[in-house]
């Protein structure tokens, strides 16, 4: 109830944001780009995300690319698209599209996705005409898993997020809601994290919790009738904080190059893994490799 | 002889010719696009006695008679501008390029997020 006054507030910040914003210097070189233009960079190593899902693969991390452009006050960073309406040296604030990256765990890149067999196809036909009831008839189902689900949409969603930046540290608060009506759902992130340099070396730390709503945390991992599973599988997500905490390293070298290591941990709550489709309850990330910024 | 001639009537005529010196012509400004400011001295030669009007672009910025020359001049800009003399009649007389020049290429702002942030 709250949220929804808080977004009807939303337009009014704005108004209120368009007369304060003015540019501030950017000090820290390894923050700055060159405004319209773009930096484009790849990484290359070892790594992988798992997947927490049933039957989900875990995603490999081998070729990271990084792209961002930043105009005078819109910007595209790696997939957001956003507006910055205040710019201080310790204060900003964003408003933003980005993809919900839930949707990845359904295996982004499982052939099934692409070419969508035709067992799926009937059980998107029958989950889209609710008077037909499901068939179970057949051998008893023992498990639920990402491939016998009904498919999982990508959302973009919509935010605001307001930066705090003491000395070398960021405060970030960002509120998301589903702007595409899949899952109409919401999202809240809290987060700090603090850098120490070191001659070329950069360390930094950071520790995030995120607020996932009912709607968003059912729409992934809720299981009802329109899974076409045994009725003994189904199951109301619900909503939930998930903290996260990620350490990171990076070492300039000549000529462009980086040494990039992060690795991060992500628990995730029981609304959420109690979910006969999630059998994890960390999400894992980790990668090191070399880095090239064009 | 007659190619002696010539040669002394075309250097009469360069000494001549109305000149003046504008000192500096380059202003550097901490970043692009912000404004410059800097003050020009300008100094008139082989010019007769009269009023002239300096004209930066299509800003007017004041006349004066040539015996209040050498003159200072404030000047703020934040891009490449014309400095002219203009005589009585409008008509200019010289010109000079004032150039702005930035310590950074460009505008630097801050990222907002991590990068190689995809995954």
């Amino acid at each position: 109830m709250y949220l929804r006054y808080l977004f009807k507030l939303i337009p009014a910040i704005f108004v209120l944001l368009i007369s304060v914003r003015q540019a501030s210097a950017c000090e820290q070189d390894e923050q700055c780009l060159a405004t319209n233009q773009w930096k484009f960079g790849i990484a290359l190593g070892l790594g992988a995300t798992s997947n927490p899902l049933v039957g989900g693969d875990n995603i490999p991390l081998v070729i990271l690319p990084d792209i961002a452009w930043y105009g005078e006050a819109a910007y595209f960073d790696n997939g957001e698209l956003g507006y910055q309406w205040l710019e201080k040296k310790s204060f900003s604030f964003v408003t933003y599209l980005s993809l919900d990256t839930e949707r990845a765990f359904f295996n982004f890149w499982h052939p099934a996705n692409i070419l969508l067999p035709i067992n799926r196809l009937s059980s998107i036909a029958d989950a889209q005409a609710p008077s037909k009831a499901p068939d179970f008839s057949g051998p008893e189902q023992l498990s639920v898993s990402i491939d016998n689900v009904s498919r999982r949409n990508w959302a973009v969603m919509g935010g605001v997020r307001w930066y705090y930046r003491p000395n070398s540290a960021e405060w970030q608060l960002s509120l998301e809601k589903d702007l595409s009506a899949t899952h109409n759902g919401t999202k809240l992130d809290l987060s700090y994290q603090h850098f120490w340099q070191w001659q070329t070396f950069r360390f930094s730390t950071q520790v995030k919790m995120i607020w996932k709503s009912s709607a968003l945390v059912n729409y992934y991992y809720g299981v009802d009738e329109q899974d076409k599973v045994e009725p003994s599988f189904f199951y109301q997500a619900s909503s939930g904080w998930q903290p996260l905490i990620a350490l990171s390293l990076q070492k300039k070298m000549q000529n462009n190059w980086l040494w990039l290591n992060r690795i991060s941990l992500q628990k995730l709550h029981s609304g959420m893994t109690n979910s006969p489709l999630v059998e994890e309850g960390n999400i894992y990330s980790v990668f090191s490799g070399f880095a090239y910024q064009f | 002889m007659f190619f002696c001639a010539v040669s002394l009537l075309d250097q009469s005529a360069i000494a001549q010719a109305p000149q003046w010196q504008v000192q500096p012509t380059i202003c550097i400004s901490e970043q692009a696009g912000q404004s410059c400011e800097f003050t020009v001295e300008i100094t008139l030669l082989n010019l007769p006695s009269a009023q002239y009007c300096l004209v930066l672009t299509d800003k007017f910025i004041r006349c004066a008679n040539l015996a209040e020359f050498p003159l200072k001049i404030p000047i703020s800009i934040s891009k490449t501008s014309q400095l002219l003399l203009l005589n009585e009649a409008q008509q200019t007389l010289l010109s000079t390029t004032l150039l702005v020049k930035s310590r950074q290429a460009s505008t630097q702002r801050r990222r907002l997020r991590n990068p190689w942030s995809l995954f």
